[in-house]
Formats: structure tokens, C-alpha cells, sequence
């Protein structure tokens, strides 16, 4: 998926999580966004971490975990990657576990970018959809 | 378990939070708790926890729940062995599985095990997601209904039949009652569960009081010694019971602690014919001393003289006895026996003798709290048969006991 596809997947995600269009909704909605972008590195890291040291269940559980917090916010790359290295790791095949870090680092900048436009659109009150 | 305390995170609509159904959130990721108490919490109070035992915790300590809503894959206990402990412990409450794994095996688990009401796939639009618990909590609501319909059925059924044994035999029904409050002092001694059915077992165990000859009758009630042939109608009157109970679903417990009170051949207690409740043996153990122990109270032996050679007889529970002991060994709130005229009877006052026409029938069982249904009826009989006055009734001092009535069953019936 492109940078462009993966913020369409963010902003239809967060458009369905602010339906209501309160300011409340927005408010949950951006905290949500900066805690997503404070937790993923380090979830990323510890992955990467445990790709590394071929601790293949701890694999199995950082990927398990980035890919349920980044599916949540419409993160679709970075949550198919996720289930990519968490099906790498079950089966255990550490040869083709090993690419997958550099891939969830450049998923994860693309989702940073996209994250940044839509938070600024938010915080001006443009519409995010 | 997690340390964590399920937690109340979202709580938008608190004027509401009284009435607002409960639903129970479970997920090992802290942001989905969050987007999904987001998504409910306008119109749901919202619980959430972030693992299968500390979800379990929450059913028994921030329930009752309409309906509760868990990730499939999370760290010790999975969503599907979490969902299959919720239908058994608390079958009433709608089920549905919230996960990314749409695999097949993880659908027939699901639906084998847990018995799920509904699927979601992560992440899941808002709508759907809105519209799935709405549902879900509607499901909750018909099956609850239809719960509270059966338990009044039942409970409206069972006062009719006692209402027929006291019209039918006013002695025995008030016997009955008799035993019945005692058995009840007796479960609350001994802090048994499912109360309603040990005293509809001991109401039921008098029915069968319909068939014995009035002569028979009086020395039951009175706790006088029967011949053998006299006897042997006693000893069958469970037996009539079961009869008469034995396919009414909802009371096959009932039924095998009333079978359970029959003698059979050589003395012993009565096998059950089909698997029981696990508080079947106690309960009958209960009744039988409750019933026991009415016979001598009824010929005026002290209690303790009673519980004494109940003890000496043998094949009672010790935690039976001595909650007998305790049950009677409290002195009872003070009552004054006094006689009155029918007209000068008041609400409230207990019966302290039977009260018979002047040729001879009881009309009245002893022990039945005065209601005003109660003092109507005597208003008819005086106007029909001879009463016997004065009738001696017991004037409560401060406390007045609650007026007899047939055991509400509470959930009698399993979703």
C-alpha cells in the first residue's frame, strides 16, 4: 500500500470514530492518535528486538500486539505486516522473519506522516474523511 | 490475573448509568478497550478488563451484564474458553466474539464452545459495531423476560396447588407451613443456596395429607404415635408427591428431596431415581428433621428434649442438629396467647390454636399469621357453621413475623 492508501485507511478509520462529530469524540480521537504514536515505536523495537535474539514467541506476541493497536486506528499496512511476521514467527521461519523489521519501520513512517495531516486537520477542525 | 482492576472507563451518559444496560468489554489491548468504550459508552455502561480471569472477576463483581463482547486471542485464557465460562455461569448474558482471526477453525469454536450470539471482525465500523451489542443486549433482554415469565408461572402454579391443600385440608396446610418456616430457619442457619426449593419440598411433602382419614390426620397433627397400617399412609404420602410432581419441569429437585423423605424397604432412605443438585441430600436431611422435630413440638416436648432424642435416634447431619438447636434454642419474640371473638381478630396476630366448627372440622390450621383474606374467610364460615369461640390467637409484641406465603422461586430456571 502507498503513503496515499494507508492515510485513506487512517482517515476512513478515524472518520468512523468521530461519527458524532462531538468535541468530545474529537478530543478521545487525538489522544488516541498520540498514544498510538508514542506506544508503536516501542512496540516495534521490542519486536524487532525479539526477531533479532530469534525469541520466536516473543515475536509472535509484539507483532500480535502491533497489529491489533494499528488495525484499531486504520493502520492497514502496518497491521498486514504485523500478521505477515506473526505468521512468520509461528511457523518459525526465522529466514524470512528477518526482512520484516526494515518493512514495519517504513510502514510505520508512512503512518506517522499520515497521522501528523490528519491530527493537524483535526486540531483546525477540517473535516478528516 | 492480571492486577489490574477492571476498570469503569467510559461514562458518558451518567444520568442514565442507573438504567443503561451494562456491557462487559474484554481485550489484552489497551487501545482497543478504549476505541470500543468510546464507541459504546454513550449508550452503555461499560466495564472492561484485560484478560479472560479478570473478565470472569467482573461478571461476579460488577453485574449483572446484558451482554459482553471478547477478543479471541489474548494471554492465558482465549476468548472462546472465556465465552464458554460465561455461558456456563451466567447463560442469560449474549456473547460475542470481537477478533481479527476469521479463520475457520476459530468460527466453529466459537459457535461449539462458546456459543457465541454474534462475530465482529477488527477493527469494526461503528455502526456495525453499535448495531451487533443492540442486538445483542435486546437478546439478553427476551431471554431474561422470558425467564422472569417461567419463574411466575411456576410460582403462581405452586400457590395454587397449596392453595387447593388448604382448602382441601386446612390442618395439613397449616402444618405444612409450620414445617415449611422452620426448614427456612434451618437454610438460613446453615447458609444454604437455593432456599426456595427446600420449602416448596416441604409445603409439597404435605399434599399427600389430602388422602389420609381425618382420625389419621388429627394424630399426624398432633405428633401422636400411629399403628402400622396408620403408619404406612404417612410413609407414602412423598410417594403421592412425586406422583403428582414428577414431570413439572423445574422441580425435579423438589421432587427427589420430597422422594428422598420415603422410607424404603428395611428402613433406608430412598434412592434418588435420577441425577440430583448437589444440595439434594442436605436438603433432605433438613426437611426430614424439620418434620421430626414438628411432631414433638406438636405434642408441647421442649425443644430441646426434641433435638435431644432426635440426636439419639441417630442418622441426622451434626450441622443439621445443631442448626436445629440454634434455630430453637433463641427465644422467640415475645407473644401474648389470648382469646378472642372472630370480630375482634386483627391483622397480624398469629392462630394459636386450631380453630373448628362446633361439629367437629379444623377450619383453620394453628400457626397461620391473621391476613385480612384470613379474617374474611372466618367472617364466611361464621355466617355458614358454627364457630368455636373464643379462638386463642398470639398479639405480637414489637416485631411481627412476615406473613406466610409459598417460596418465590429466585432463578429457577437456567436460560
Amino acid at each position: 500500500m502507498t503513503v496515499r492508501g494507508t492515510t485513506l485507511s487512517i482517515r476512513a478509520r478515524i472518520a468512523d470514530l468521530i461519527e458524532d462529530d462531538t468535541p468530545e469524540e474529537v478530543a478521545f480521537t487525538e489522544r488516541l492518535i498520540v498514544s498510538f504514536l508514542d506506544r508503536a515505536p516501542v512496540l516495534l523495537a521490542d519486536l524487532t528486538a525479539a526477531i533479532g535474539t530469534a525469541d520466536l514467541d516473543a515475536a509472535v506476541h509484539w507483532a500480535h500486539t502491533l497489529k491489533g493497536a494499528s488495525a484499531n486506528l486504520g493502520v492497514d499496512t502496518l497491521a498486514s505486516l504485523c500478521a505477515e511476521a506473526e505468521r512468520l514467527a509461528e511457523e518459525a521461519r526465522s529466514d524470512l522473519l528477518a526482512a520484516q523489521p526494515a518493512l514495519l519501520e517504513s510502514a510505520l513512517a508512512e503512518a506517522g506522516t499520515a497521522f501528523a495531516e490528519v491530527l493537524g486537520d483535526l486540531r483546525s477542525g477540517r473535516p478528516t474523511g | 490475573m492480571s492486577d489490574e482492576l477492571p476498570t469503569e472507563l467510559w461514562r458518558r451518559a451518567p444520568a442514565f448509568a442507573g438504567e443503561a444496560p451494562s456491557i462487559l468489554l474484554v481485550d489484552d489491548e489497551p487501545t482497543v478497550l478504549q476505541t470500543l468504550s468510546h464507541q459504546l459508552g454513550g449508550n452503555y455502561r461499560v466495564v472492561t478488563a484485560p484478560d479472560g480471569l479478570t473478565a470472569l472477576d467482573a461478571l461476579d463483581r460488577h453485574g449483572p451484564f446484558a451482554a459482553i463482547v471478547s477478543d479471541m486471542r489474548m494471554p492465558g485464557m482465549d476468548g472462546i474458553e472465556l465465552l464458554e465460562q460465561v455461558r456456563l455461569r451466567h447463560p442469560e448474558i449474549s456473547r460475542v466474539l470481537h477478533t481479527a482471526q476469521a479463520d475457520l477453525s476459530s468460527a466453529i469454536s466459537a459457535i461449539n464452545e462458546g456459543q457465541v450470539f454474534r462475530f465482529l471482525c477488527k477493527p469494526c465500523p461503528t455502526r456495525e459495531l453499535r448495531g451487533t451489542v443492540r442486538d445483542a443486549v435486546e437478546h439478553h433482554r427476551l431471554v431474561t423476560a422470558e425467564r422472569e415469565i417461567l419463574d411466575k408461572t411456576l410460582r403462581t402454579s405452586l400457590q395454587a396447588l397449596f392453595g387447593c391443600l388448604e382448602l382441601a385440608s386446612p390442618q395439613a396446610f397449616a402444618r405444612a407451613g409450620r414445617i415449611r418456616d422452620l426448614v427456612g430457619e434451618l437454610c438460613r442457619e446453615l447458609g444454604l443456596s437455593n432456599v426456595w426449593e427446600i420449602e416448596v419440598a416441604a409445603m409439597a411433602s404435605q399434599l399427600g395429607a389430602v388422602t389420609l382419614p381425618p382420625s389419621v390426620l388429627q394424630k399426624l397433627d398432633r405428633g401422636l404415635p400411629l399403628p402400622d397400617d396408620e403408619q404406612k399412609m404417612i410413609d407414602a404420602m412423598p410417594g403421592i408427591t412425586a406422583r403428582l410432581l414428577g414431570d413439572v419441569p423445574m422441580l425435579e429437585d423438589v421432587v427427589e428431596i420430597v422422594r428422598g423423605l420415603q422410607p424404603a424397604d428395611g428402613g433406608e432412605p430412598h434412592a434418588p431415581v435420577r441425577p440430583s443438585g448437589p444440595m439434594v441430600p442436605v436438603a433432605i436431611d433438613v426437611l426430614r428433621a424439620a418434620i421430626e422435630f414438628e411432631a414433638f413440638a406438636s405434642r408441647d416436648v421442649a425443644a430441646e428434649n426434641a433435638v435431644a432424642v432426635l440426636e439419639e435416634r441417630g442418622g441426622y447431619d451434626a450441622e443439621v442438629l445443631a442448626a436445629l438447636r440454634r434455630a430453637r434454642g433463641v427465644t422467640a419474640p415475645q407473644e401474648t396467647v389470648r382469646p378472642f371473638r372472630v370480630g375482634e381478630l386483627e391483622v397480624g396476630m398469629r392462630i394459636a390454636e386450631d380453630v373448628v366448627a362446633v361439629n367437629g372440622p379444623v377450619l383453620i390450621g394453628r400457626g397461620l399469621l391473621v391476613t385480612e383474606m384470613l379474617l374474611e374467610r372466618l367472617t364466611n364460615y361464621k355466617h355458614i357453621v358454627q364457630i368455636v369461640e373464643p379462638i386463642w390467637a398470639a398479639v405480637p409484641g414489637t416485631s411481627v413475623s412476615a406473613p406466610p406465603a409459598v417460596p418465590v422461586p429466585r432463578s429457577a430456571v437456567a436460560a
